[in-house]
């Protein structure tokens, strides 16, 4: 045969492709897969093999992969079971093949007669007696008047095509024409022909009488009989072939002849050459202006070669090389003085670019080449369904890495599948629905800043939130709450979570256990994104986002411990620069890791050097070291002063969770071209990659979902958006019941000092020069009043003030004069526990101490301060007959408690304090008392029960008593007045609840029933 | 010509005449791999460490656009690790030895033509008993007398090996 050698090795690669995978479907086939694409991917294998074999005339290929086919065909159908003989004879077809491919010159000379009996007797022997008298029995092919047309096949092949094949044709070629006028290459006509429809048997007439003879002077008429899905005209089309060289056919049991309506199917079939030969002329013209489109696509495929990937690999590491050398000419060059020198830098500055766009360009390939595969699922989906459905396409020519774009196409599939299947609904459903009875789904790709996007958009019924709602609580998707707390996008998205699938009852189009989490995944391994938005009856839109190419990646380049690493783009959300005093004062650690609170969303820290030095995934234990120390460093540098400098973390996400990477500084983005990891270093996986970077050294590239397991990330506190605001929430409102917002400050370069921050009444920034002095008081200015400076180490024994130019002022509430307590510098404001230790420092105006930020602190009472240092000024001591009166009070916080013991005992009354109500009842018990304060929330007894156990005592009854609580609303007003309290006091007014106190006492209890709020 | 005799010599047994060995030093000792599976040796010293990996990984490092891993004979033979000198080499191995791979040595040698004679490969008991061991039992290729001198042969497979399966460890 004297095709030419190209051709035959383009055959040869292809069909070497096509069995490559074979062996193993097979053997799967034989393990008893239930997947019955694989018989029809290895059945359309072979099929591929047999229609390009007839084109060329490879006679003894196409002989064997036709037996093959017919088998093949018997397991598609169900006619046959692939058990161990058959599959080993289909194996030994295969390895027959592998033979004749390897010499596909000799092809003709081998001998398969054997291997053909085997197939043809195992045949016999597995099918039904059904199936093979359908198998002896010829059908003729005739054509629309019943005239024989040269073809016989078995029933059983003409059977069993696929349902929606309701056409079939004889397409006529002359293989001389086809290969003299060069327009139509076969290999690519025979893949257009196959991807639309079957070639059921063919034949070779040639006036010559050895196909090794040169052929050349002889006809070559090779006829196909092909059943297809397309319509006359369409076929024509696809055939590449005039008119009168197509006949449409029928097997003889449907021919129109024999039924009667051969006028109807006539002129359709377009196979009269009578007919034909007065509009010839004119065809011609329109064949002219196709062959154009049609010369242009054959050219091009004619052009192309096939090439290991490897080496296009290695050009594309050498260009990157290149780029490096020119790189380095630049910097040497650039400023030369020599106009020459320059101009040739400037050449091969441009020459290197091009070059390496043009490899770049090389792995490029068209979308089309996914999305011609759609119109045949969604045909077949159609018919299968009862559905009609209407696809259309847009943007088959954009280009995407060759990578990305076949791992696109399962994907793809999926998603035209659920569309089909889930989306679209029947057209009397959708009649109903007032909608055309035909769905439509577009598909369209488009260039978007710097991506491929790919949109699937179809007018179905849309994705019932209500029904994912009650599907995802049934399977424990999420729970309850959580759901409540969903956005209706959220709630949509919820089918790509693993095991979640909608449809109602499991279809084998699209419920095969096979979800959109698959299809999630296989995006987000190409580093794309998914977006899927929905409305109820008027459809659904899933629009996907790729990279354009895998090889090179946008990174941004942080630096670590001196060496430069790459974090993806696409895992990267944003960047996070804090200063200065901010460093100690945002982070803080939660369960022993150390946290950001992002706007309202709790981000776990992690630290890049840390993860480093530590090559096992940590442990909590690790964790707590981790968090511990930094928390000393921290300190430290607080207490050094040391609060210049920076800190900065990405905001990264690894799939739907947060978290921030610390890293030492940030280099810049750059678009680098990623290598694997080496072999012997997959394992760790905190990298993805390597690159080379602009100067010629090599950068990791980190992998970003390694990293938060390697950390041990949980994030549950902080998972997603709503949950993690409102984890901040509640846990903020925690804290305000639990603890009391305190300023910390220094005096001395020792001691920490806190002080509610409700006490507070401004903080002044001074000038030290602007204090005045008269004798041993300071004084100064504040909005022209002279206000009384105090000093804290003039009261208690600490460590002298550091004296500054700038100081500050801290200006009390609740003071009868104005006063300012002096203090060097302002630390933080922190949540106190409301228990104090009251034994570590014991000192007259010192309420207590607690642990803060890690640091010893003073709580000292500013009130009490006041008095020490300006006696005269505090409220006299009214003397009482019969000494002072006895108030007993009741709060659990030992913080309150001391504040409100000093307050009272500084106002001349004789306090006891009890810890709850129960307490409180037992001191009521022991001794005498004139007044009762007691707070509301407390452990054991709350104010409540006390207050009405107290009442319910006949000795008590009558004695006043003041609530003290942290609640204001009217309600809790009302129900402590009904509850037995004379008073309601917020907490803590100093004044106003000596007031009170006096008030109370003076009245005793009844005249108060109307107290007051004050 | 010498090349491929050598080659054959190599393929067909070990009865050859002459093996021919790069040399080099590690912590003063005298090492030598089959030239044969040298691709070339680069004084390129500026590694990227990769953390996580075991000590005997001294980094990556980049040969005209191509990644390769430098393992570091120091530890891997059971000597302390120093910073790369004026004289430390990288020895690069053909990618049929294993995926882009060399080894840091402080210093090159000469390449020694040796007779097959004065070689001794080590068994392949000896292998299986070195196994589990550190230093130089488990990349040992053999041992070769010199005059006055002893050449530890060493097979760059096994060093890609031993740090392949510390990294799994």
């Amino acid at each position: 045969m004297k095709y030419d050698k190209e051709l035959l090795d383009e055959f040869v690669a292809e069909a070497k492709e096509h069995l490559s995978d074979m062996e193993d479907e097979l053997l799967s086939l034989e393990r008893g897969s239930p997947d019955p694409k694989l018989v029809d991917k290895v059945f359309r294998a072979i099929h591929s093999i047999k229609g390009a074999a007839g084109f060329l005339g490879l006679r003894k290929v196409n002989d064997l992969s036709h037996v093959m086919e017919t088998v093949l065909q018997m397991l598609r159908s169900g006619e046959a079971k692939p058990n161990s003989k058959l599959v080993d004879a289909l194996l030994a077809g295969v390895d027959a093949l592998n033979g004749m491919l390897a010499d596909i010159e000799a092809s003709e000379k081998v001998e398969i007669q054997k291997i053909l009996d085997k197939l043809g007797s195992l045949l016999a022997k597995q099918v039904s007696p059904k199936a093979r008298k359908e198998l002896q029995r010829a059908v003729k092919i005739v054509d629309a008047d019943g005239r024989p047309a040269g073809f016989e096949v078995s029933e059983f092949v003409l059977k069993n095509r696929p349902k929606e094949h309701e056409f079939l044709y004889i397409f006529k070629y002359d293989l001389q024409e086809l290969q003299s006028k060069g327009g139509v290459s076969p290999l690519a006509l025979v893949k257009e022909l196959l991807s639309m429809g079957e070639i059921l048997s063919a034949s070779l007439n040639t006036s010559a009488k050895s196909l090794s003879e040169d052929l050349s002077k002889h006809s070559l008429r090779y006829e196909v009989l092909y059943s297809t899905v397309l319509e006359p005209e369409l076929a024509v089309k696809a055939s590449k072939l005039p008119e009168d060289r197509v006949l449409r056919v029928f097997g003889e049991d449907d021919a129109p002849a024999k039924k009667g309506d051969v006028e109807a199917e006539a002129p359709e079939a377009g196979a009269s050459v009578d007919q034909e030969a007065a509009d010839r002329a004119e065809e011609r013209e329109e064949r002219k202006e196709d062959s154009g489109s049609a010369k242009k696509s054959s050219a091009e495929r004619s052009d192309t070669i096939r090439m290991n990937l490897s080496i296009l690999d290695k050009l594309m590491t050498l260009a990157g090389e290149l780029v490096l050398v020119r790189n380095q000419h630049l910097m040497r060059f650039s400023d030369s003085a020599d106009p020459a020198a320059r101009g040739i830098s400037q050449r091969l500055d441009i020459v290197t670019t091009e070059l390496q766009e043009t490899i770049m360009r090389t792995r490029m390939q068209p979308v089309g080449n996914v999305f011609g595969k759609l119109p045949r699922i969604v045909r077949d989906l159609s018919a299968k369904l009862g559905k009609r459905i209407e696809l259309a396409m847009a943007g088959e020519e954009v280009e995407l890495d060759k990578t990305i774009l076949e791992s696109l196409a399962d994907p793809l599939t999926h998603i035209i599948r659920n569309c089909c299947d889930h989306g679209i609904g029947t057209p009397d459903e959708r009649a109903k629905a007032g909608k055309p009875e035909a769905g439509h789904i577009k598909v369209r790709a488009f260039h978007e800043g710097g991506q491929i996007n790919i949109e699937v958009v179809d007018d179905g019924r849309g994705i019932d939130p209500a029904r994912i709602k009650e599907k995802a609580l049934k399977v424990g998707l999420v729970d309850k709450e959580r759901l409540a707390q969903m956005s209706e996008k959220d709630i949509v998205r919820l089918i790509t979570k693993p095991g979640f699938s909608t449809a109602e009852k499991v279809t084998d189009v699209s419920g095969r256990g096979v979800g959109m989490d698959v299809v999630l995944s296989a995006i987000e391994r190409l580093g794309g994104a998914l977006d899927i938005s929905s409305a109820p009856g008027v459809g659904t839109t899933i629009a996907m986002r790729m990279p354009l190419t895998l090889a090179i990646i946008p990174c941004l380049i942080v630096g670590s411990g001196g060496q430069r690493y790459a974090i993806p783009q696409v895992n990267l959300e944003e960047l996070v620069r804090l200063y200065d005093g901010d460093v100690a004062k945002k982070i803080e650690c939660d369960n022993d890791q150390e946290v950001y609170r992002l706007r309202e969303r709790l981000l776990p820290l992690v630290r890049l050097d840390e993860v480093f030095a530590r090559p096992r995934p940590f442990t909590q234990e690790v964790k707590r070291l981790i968090a511990e120390t930094r928390r000393k460093e921290l300190r430290a540098r607080i207490q050094e002063g040391r609060t210049r400098g920076s800190f900065t973390f990405a905001v990264l996400k690894s799939g739907p969770d947060r978290f921030g990477l610390v890293v030492d500084s940030v280099v810049g983005t750059e678009e680098i071209v990623v290598k694997p990891m080496h072999g012997g270093l997959k394992p760790l996986k905190i990298y993805s990659g390597a690159a080379v970077m602009g100067d010629g050294r090599c950068a990791l590239i980190l992998d970003i979902d390694g990293l938060a397991a390697h950390a041990g990330l949980d994030f549950a506190l902080a998972s997603s958006g709503a949950k993690a605001s409102d984890a901040v929430k509640s846990s903020s409102a925690k804290l305000a019941e639990e603890t009391q917002a305190v300023l910390l400050f220094k005096n001395g370069p020792e001691e920490q000092f806190a002080l509610p921050l409700p006490l507070i009444k401004r903080i002044e920034r001074i000038k030290l020069s602007d204090v005045q002095r008269a004798g041993e008081r300071e004084f100064m200015a504040i909005d022209g009043v002279p206000t009384r400076i105090l000093r804290i180490d003039r009261v208690f024994k600490v460590s002298p003030c550091v004296e500054r130019e700038d100081m500050y002022l801290l200006m009390p509430k609740h003071c009868a004069k104005p006063v300012g307590v002096l203090v060097s510098s302002l630390v933080d404001i922190a949540n106190s526990p409301l228990d104090l230790n009251t034994d570590s420092v014991a000192e007259d105006g010192i309420l207590g101490s607690a642990l803060l930020k890690g640091k010893m602190t003073l709580y000292p009472d500013i009130y009490r301060m006041v008095e020490l240092l300006e006696p005269e000024w505090a409220p006299k001591k009214v003397e009482r007959a019969g000494g002072p009166k006895r108030i007993l009070l009741v709060e659990d916080a030992i913080f309150f408690r001391q504040l409100v013991r000093g307050y009272l005992e500084a106002g001349g009354y004789a306090v006891e304090t009890a810890e709850n109500g129960r307490e409180g009842l037992e001191r009521l018990e022991a001794g005498r008392f004139d007044l009762l304060v007691s707070d509301i929330e407390m452990p054991v007894m709350d104010g409540w029960d006390f207050i009405k156990a107290v009442r319910a005592d006949g000795r008590n009854a009558a004695l006043p008593a003041i609530a003290l609580t942290a609640l204001d609303g009217e309600k809790d007003v009302d129900k402590a007045r009904s509850a037995g309290f004379d008073m309601y006091q917020v907490k803590i007014e100093r004044e106003a609840l000596l007031k009170a106190v006096e008030d109370s006492l003076k009245a005793g209890r009844r005249t108060n029933q109307g107290g007051s709020r004050k | 010509m010498m090349k491929e005799s050598n080659e054959k010599a190599v393929a067909s047994t070990r009865e050859a005449r002459c093996f021919q060995f790069c040399t080099f030093h590690v912590a003063g000792r005298h090492y030598g791999v089959d030239i044969l599976k040298v691709k070339e040796i680069t004084g390129e010293t500026a590694f990227t460490p990769v953390f996580h990996a075991p000590k005997e990984v001294k980094g990556y490092v980049n040969i005209r656009g191509l990644i390769s891993l430098v393992i570091d004979l120091r530890p891997l033979l059971g000597f302390e690790s120093v910073e790369p000198g004026e004289s430390s080499r990288v020895v690069l191995f053909k990618p049929e030895v294993g995926e882009a791979f060399g080894a840091l040595v402080d210093s090159v040698g000469d390449v020694l033509s040796v007779p097959s004679t004065s070689i001794e490969w080590s068994s392949s008991e000896d292998d299986a008993s070195a196994q589990s061991g550190q230093g130089e039992g488990c990349i040992g290729a053999g041992v070769c007398k010199l005059d006055g001198d002893l050449l530890l042969l060493l097979d760059p497979a096994k060093m890609l090996q031993s740090v392949q399966e510390k990294v799994l460890a």
